[in-house]
């Protein structure tokens, strides 16, 4: 027999999907928009629902009738993806007001929360698949949600064919596991792995893999890149919960992963590659919402990298964070203009040459070392701190060289800096030592090395292009960005040769017709 | 400079003349689409649209069948217009034809469509529109102006960089199967004269076409070759020129002739084919759209007889001696706020004047260096305006910088993790209170980095020009306004502007005459000079005795909101506080009023006056409002005479009023001023409105839902690509159930005797041209009562 406040904490939860998918059957009326009303009230029950996990029991994981589980990432995503559910349909209320398909939007939008609640809430390894599919097969509505425009179906059908793949590789990975463990269950199938290290390492490399397919990693990005075809809070949506969801399950299941070595080294490297590559392309793109969705790649990217590195909790902060920050700048994404002329108003900060790039970065890099050493962070017991170490001083550089520009720009970059590195240092010390992997056995060396190699390669891209634009290098490499390295054109030539998109060329013009002799003049 | 021999330069340049700029989204003003086409008549110049493009400039059939089933269309109106034109139809075989289908454009085919003839199920995408989304996004990333991080290389010309690109580009190889693409882009010459100049006899296009064809294909990228004829006016406007239009006409012609080149040893024969079947097209184009005219040009006339009678009821009277004058914007959306000004008292008079206030002004807000015209666009600044306070400039350079500093983190390729991390969840807090409208995703030129004392405190003036000539603008302003005598106590001059956020065509919905920004600094720096007493000496000694008891007062319209702010005020003399007081209780009273009004079209009917005051102005903050206000959505006539002949009537918001009194211009040169230059702004933005809603897809930007702002300011694409969107989104046309704005050519009624008139038509090209070849309707008060129009030359009832 439950207590009391557990089974109405059950409730609660499940209370959260119950009622995006009555929202989502409810008819609107002219006074009435269920799906604004059941946004809210879903957000509502989340908040209650984390506050009363949090009350009741103390931080600790509970499992509640139904699989559901409430532990700290669940709570946490909840509140993120009712909260920010909430925000985007009532924008969409007033955006998509006089759209014909206002209704079918709404209604799609809330059966695709349904399921990511569902999938958040559940501790049952075939739900999460399944819900998660539903996720997918929902985003393909929301896709298309103009079916009329053929460069939306490619996208949509793109997305079709890497989240079925990834779907069939997360349901294979979790009926491994169950079959093979004897359990289904999200808290019991890490310490039944503990076994069998290398089974864990194989199913892992599974679920992996699908993870990122279904995180729009490179090459497999490329329908991300085309969401704006559909409306602009379908883009905000996907920050919702939906593109970023692999980082929650592989959260949820780190126990399993804490010994899969082979899985979390695929991690660490498609993560790399797809964070580099989507920044500096990002920073080449002429579009405001190609730009932010190039943006998204590459969060999603670093996302797995901190997964593969075992640092669980900051990749669960960095799902918040980047889903507020990017949801709000797809929602705020007609505010470009303005933006444009307030950046005009103040004089573009000087060029600045290689030499000082590397001046700069130096300093950047002995800046890190030295404050992490006084912080009282040691690389040789952590060594994942080598990896996020470089990554701070990459992100520290550009301030530093804009800083020895000088003018009254010099002080709130430096400014900048040392806040951004406090606040980091800040959220490591809390969330990054309280990992149990660490205290068990050190991440292995090569893991972190990958990502410093790769995001000093980033850094001197990025020197490259903003010191010697007119270089060769730079000219080959902007040219190459500025295409996307190709990924997605290769990645779509091969897949669509598998299975080919509905065909969406228009018919010939009528004087061809006339041409062809198909019809009479 | 292109080098090409001068045959093929003069048919490049032709067809190029062709393509309307379009301004940039930070000063979107209203641009007539076909104004390179005024010197022919519109139902010719629809049907090469339509022969040449695919446009069709006339609302479907069930559009009219509708209007003219309800009785908007009376017999009478189409037998006007049945006489006027030249369709030989009878009455009744017009009214069948509203039965019938609306005739879908069958245009030329160039080498892409007959590529794309049969269409290929093995690519997934056709040829015509892969070639637009390719030159489109290379187009976005070379006029680049600032979004991406990394600036654009522009040192070799648009020309050469796309060849240098195409040459290693892998996408039509990847995407359409092209394989020989990189090869067959390498044997191409990599300048831009020699493609022109080689390009058309490869394609053997017989002489006469070449123009045809040339337009043809810059219209297929109507967007970005607007865009370079823009780019081409404001070169102008500053004495040179910039051929870019040229270079992105022989990219287009590039990639006709690789596709020629590609298709393989039975294609010319099929190329020739095609060619020969343009003529047909054209053909075609001219008779279907021919009797459609008719129905246009009736519902036009429909239109012109509501207008006719209501010009012909008696209208209240006018003050003998008016205490205060106000000054509005031509803009329509004066009209309605002045009639209810008028409502209130006998003591204002209102008049119309075009809301740049004659001041041709760049202006550098506090603490800044940027020069931002304020001024039609046909027009270039010749003067300097200035905020200027030392505390507040020095406090916003400040913010500005760590503005940029904040951005330039958030926005350089290795930060962007880091920043998330760091500083992602404070965006949580901005969603909601952006959300609740607090604050605003943006701020813009007129609010970063001030606070709302500041944005008071820094006062405009005009830089460096000698008493004489400020003199001198003075007495322009005031005879531009018919206002020379009988002055009160006070003149109020009230510029306009909107308010919305987060909406990239903003400035569109402000002052057209300003360059799309808010009407203020010209409003205020026009109120200073016609204060100063050195100024007022001047217009003494020109004949402009303005009374010591006048004071100039400025103001500014939110055409959201439609609230009426007055600026300036602690410089106001003592004296006439209590005239400004009364004015204020009166705007206020003219505003709810107006509101009301308003209030059924925006959704908002049946409130209070409070409530519906506080639902504009949250509907003015909204980041998700997409129909913010009605713009000028629905104008239709532009009224040039006293508001003696007008005042009381109620056009319903569909008029510009300028004012003007033939009696006090002996010479007529107000007369030409205004038939020149306000009349032009007002056929921009009639042809604007009317070209976006009968065909949005090329000569409006869509859906707004989907818009996706390009190069920082350049303007949106529809989704991720295709060409350039230009003109009006569908939600400033259309409120999700029936279009909003009725697309007719402007009709333009003077009060001015008959040989002034056609003088103005003689002397100036431009007019004649609009008025011959049917792009306006002119008439004029008659001697003896009522409205007669100018037709083929002649005065007709």
């Amino acid at each position: 027999m439950m207590p009391a406040p557990v089974l109405t904490l059950a409730w609660l939860a499940l209370a959260v999907p119950a009622v995006y998918a009555a929202g989502a059957v409810t008819r609107p009326r002219a006074s009435f928009d269920p799906a604004a009303y059941a946004a809210r009230t879903a957000a509502f029950l989340g908040l209650l629902t984390a506050g009363g996990w949090w009350v009741t029991a103390r931080g600790t994981p509970v499992t509640l009738p139904g699989t559901v589980v409430l532990d700290g990432p669940a709570c946490t995503m909840l509140v993120l993806v009712t909260s920010l559910a909430a925000a985007i349909l009532n924008f969409s209320r007033t955006y998509l007001s006089g759209d014909p398909g206002f209704a079918r939007f709404a209604r799609w939008m809330l059966v695709t929360l349904a399921s990511v609640t569902t999938l958040v809430l559940s501790g049952h390894l075939l739900v999460i698949a399944s819900a998660w599919l539903l996720t997918g097969a929902c985003l393909y509505r929301l896709l298309t949600f103009y079916p009329d425009r053929p460069r939306a179906l490619v996208a949509a059908h793109k997305q079709f064919l890497v989240g079925r793949l990834g779907d069939l590789l997360i349901f294979a990975a979790f009926l491994g596991a169950g079959f093979l463990v004897g359990t289904f269950r999200i808290d019991r199938v890490g310490a039944a792995f503990a076994t069998s290290p290398g089974l864990a390492d194989a199913l892992a490399s599974l679920l992996v893999l699908g993870v990122c397919l279904k995180t729009a990693q490179v090459p497999a990005h490329g329908w991300l890149t085309q969401v704006m075809e559909a409306p602009t809070p379908v883009s905000a949506l996907l920050h919702a919960g939906v593109v970023n969801l692999g980082g929650y399950v592989l959260i949820r299941l780190s126990p399993w992963l804490e010994t899969a070595h082979t899985a979390r080294t695929v991690l660490v490297a498609v993560g790399t590659a797809t964070a580099v590559t989507g920044a500096l392309v990002s920073v080449t793109r002429p579009t405001v919402k190609e730009s932010l969705a190039w943006s998204t790649i590459a969060q999603m990217g670093f996302m797995l990298v901190e997964c593969g590195l075992g640092a669980w909790h900051l990749a669960l902060l960095h799902i918040v964070a980047h889903s507020a920050y990017k949801g709000h700048a797809f929602l705020g994404s007609g505010s470009a203009v303005e933006a444009w002329t307030t950046r005009a108003l103040s004089p573009r900060a000087p060029g600045a040459g290689l030499a000082r790039w590397a001046l700069a970065s130096a300093a950047a890099f002995l800046w890190v070392g030295l404050a992490g050493a006084l912080w009282g962070f040691d690389p040789l017991r952590d060594p994942t701190l080598w990896a996020f170490g470089t990554i701070l001083a990459v992100a520290l550089t550009p301030l530093l060289v804009r800083a020895a520009a000088g003018g009254f720009g010099a002080g709130p970059a430096l400014g900048l800096a040392g806040a951004a590195t406090l606040v980091l240092f800040a959220w490591h010390d809390l969330l990054g030592r309280s990992e149990p992997a660490a205290a068990t056995a050190p991440e292995p060396l090569a893991r972190a090395g990958i990502v410093a190699i790769g995001f000093a390669a980033l850094l001197v891209a990025q020197a490259l292009l903003a010191a010697q634009p007119r270089g060769a290098i730079a000219r080959a490499l902007a040219g190459s960005l500025s295409s996307g390295l190709w990924l997605d054109d290769t990645f779509s030539r091969l897949a669509f040769r598998v299975w080919p998109p509905p065909p969406g060329a228009p018919a010939a013009i009528p004087a061809l017709r006339l041409l062809d002799g198909r019809e009479a003049p | 400079m292109i080098a090409v021999a001068p045959d093929v330069r003069s048919v490049a340049e032709r067809a190029s003349e062709r393509i309307a700029p379009t301004w940039p989204l930070d000063r979107f003003i209203a641009v007539n689409p076909l104004w390179g086409w005024r010197d022919e008549r519109v139902p010719s110049v629809a049907a090469r649209l339509a022969s040449w493009s695919g446009t069709r400039l006339l609302m479907p059939r069930a559009w009219y069948r509708a209007a003219w089933r309800s009785g908007e269309i009376r017999p009478c109106d189409l037998r006007r217009a049945l006489a006027r034109g030249s369709s030989l139809r009878s009455e009744a075989q017009l009214v069948a034809l509203l039965d019938t289908d609306t005739p879908t454009p069958c245009p030329r085919a160039r080498v892409v469509d007959v590529l794309d003839a049969p269409p290929d199920p093995t690519r997934p995408q056709a040829w015509r529109d892969y070639v637009v989304q390719d030159i489109s996004a290379f187009c976005a990333a070379w006029f680049d102006e600032g979004q991406a991080k990394v600036p654009p290389a522009r040192d070799d010309g648009l020309y050469r960089a796309w060849w240098r690109r195409a040459a290693a580009d892998r996408g039509p190889a990847l995407r359409m199967g092209l394989d020989a693409w990189r090869a067959l882009v390498r044997d191409l010459p990599d300048d831009p004269g020699q493609v022109l100049q080689t390009g058309f006899d490869a394609l053997e296009i017989p002489a006469a076409e070449r123009e045809a064809y040339a337009t043809s294909l810059l219209l297929d990228v109507n967007g970005w070759a607007a865009w370079c004829a823009y780019r081409r006016w404001m070169a102008r406007l500053d004495g040179r020129d910039d051929p870019v239009i040229l270079e992105l006409l022989a990219v287009r012609l590039a990639w006709e002739w690789l596709l020629y080149r590609s298709a393989g040893p039975g294609f010319p024969s099929r190329w020739r084919m095609a060619v020969a079947t343009w003529a047909a097209a054209d053909r075609r184009a001219t008779r279907e759209q021919a009797d459609d005219w008719v129905w246009q040009a009736a519902a036009e006339f429909a239109y012109a007889r509501h207008l006719e009678a209501l010009l012909a009821t008696p209208v209240a009277s006018s003050p003998d001696a008016p205490e205060i004058h106000a000054v509005f914007c031509i803009d329509v959306r004066s009209e309605g706020l002045r009639r209810a000004l008028e409502v209130q008292t006998p003591r204002v008079a209102t008049l119309g004047f075009a809301g740049f206030f004659g001041l041709p002004i760049s202006y550098t807000p506090v603490g800044t260096s940027v020069e931002i015209p304020q001024l039609p666009g046909l027009l270039v600044p010749r003067l300097r305006a200035e905020a200027e306070d030392a505390v507040v400039a020095v406090r916003r350079t400040r913010r500005l910088d760590a503005h940029a500093t904040w951005a330039h983190l958030r926005g350089s390729a290795g930060s962007g993790f880091s920043f998330v991390e760091a500083f992602g969840p404070l965006y949580a807090a901005r969603l909601l209170t952006d959300a609740l409208g607090w604050t605003r995703p943006s701020q813009g030129t007129d609010r970063a980095g001030l606070t709302t004392a500041e944005r008071a405190r820094g006062r405009p003036r005009l830089a460096d020009v000698p008493l004489e000539a400020r003199q001198d603008l003075a007495a322009a302003l005031l005879r531009g306004m018919s206002l020379t005598r009988g002055f009160g106590r006070l003149v109020l001059l009230v510029g306009h502007g909107s308010s919305s956020t987060n909406n990239p065509h903003a400035s569109g919905l402000d002052c057209g005459a300003c360059c799309g920004r808010s009407g203020e600094v010209n409003a205020r720096l026009a109120a200073d000079l016609l204060n100063d007493p050195d100024v007022r000496r001047g217009l003494a000694q020109r004949g402009l005795d303005v009374p010591d008891h006048t004071w100039f007062l400025s103001g500014l319209h939110d055409t959201t909101t439609d609230e009426v702010t007055l600026f300036d005020l602690d410089v106001l003399p003592l004296d006439h506080a209590s005239d400004v007081q009364a004015l204020t209780g009166w705007l206020t009273a003219a505003s709810a009023t107006i509101r009301a009004e308003r209030s059924a079209r925006l959704g908002l009917g049946g409130m209070s006056a409070t409530a519906l005051r506080d639902a504009v102005r949250a509907r003015a903050r909204d980041w998700a409002q997409v129909r913010p206000e009605w713009g000028l959505a629905n104008q239709a006539a532009f009224l040039v005479a006293p508001r003696a002949r007008t005042r009381g009537l109620d056009f319903g918001g569909r008029v510009f009023l300028h004012e003007y009194l033939w009696t006090g211009d002996p010479d007529f040169t107000t007369l030409d001023q205004i038939l020149t230059a306000p009349l032009v702004v007002a056929q921009w933005i009639n042809l604007q409105y009317y070209a976006s809603t009968v065909d949005n897809l090329r000569y409006g930007s869509g859906n707004k839902a989907l818009h996706n702002v390009v190069g920082g300011r350049i303007g949106v694409f529809e989704g991720n690509g295709g060409d350039l969107r230009i003109g009006l989104p569908l939600q400033s046309l259309h409120d999700g159930e029936r279009w909003v704005h009725t697309p007719l050519r402007l009709h333009v009624v003077v009060d001015a005797p008959r040989d002034a008139i056609v003088r103005v038509l003689d002397r100036r090209e431009t007019v004649r041209h609009l008025v011959e070849n049917e792009w306006i309707h002119l008439s004029r008060f008659a001697d003896h009562g009522g409205i007669e129009c100018f037709q083929r030359g002649e005065w007709t009832r």
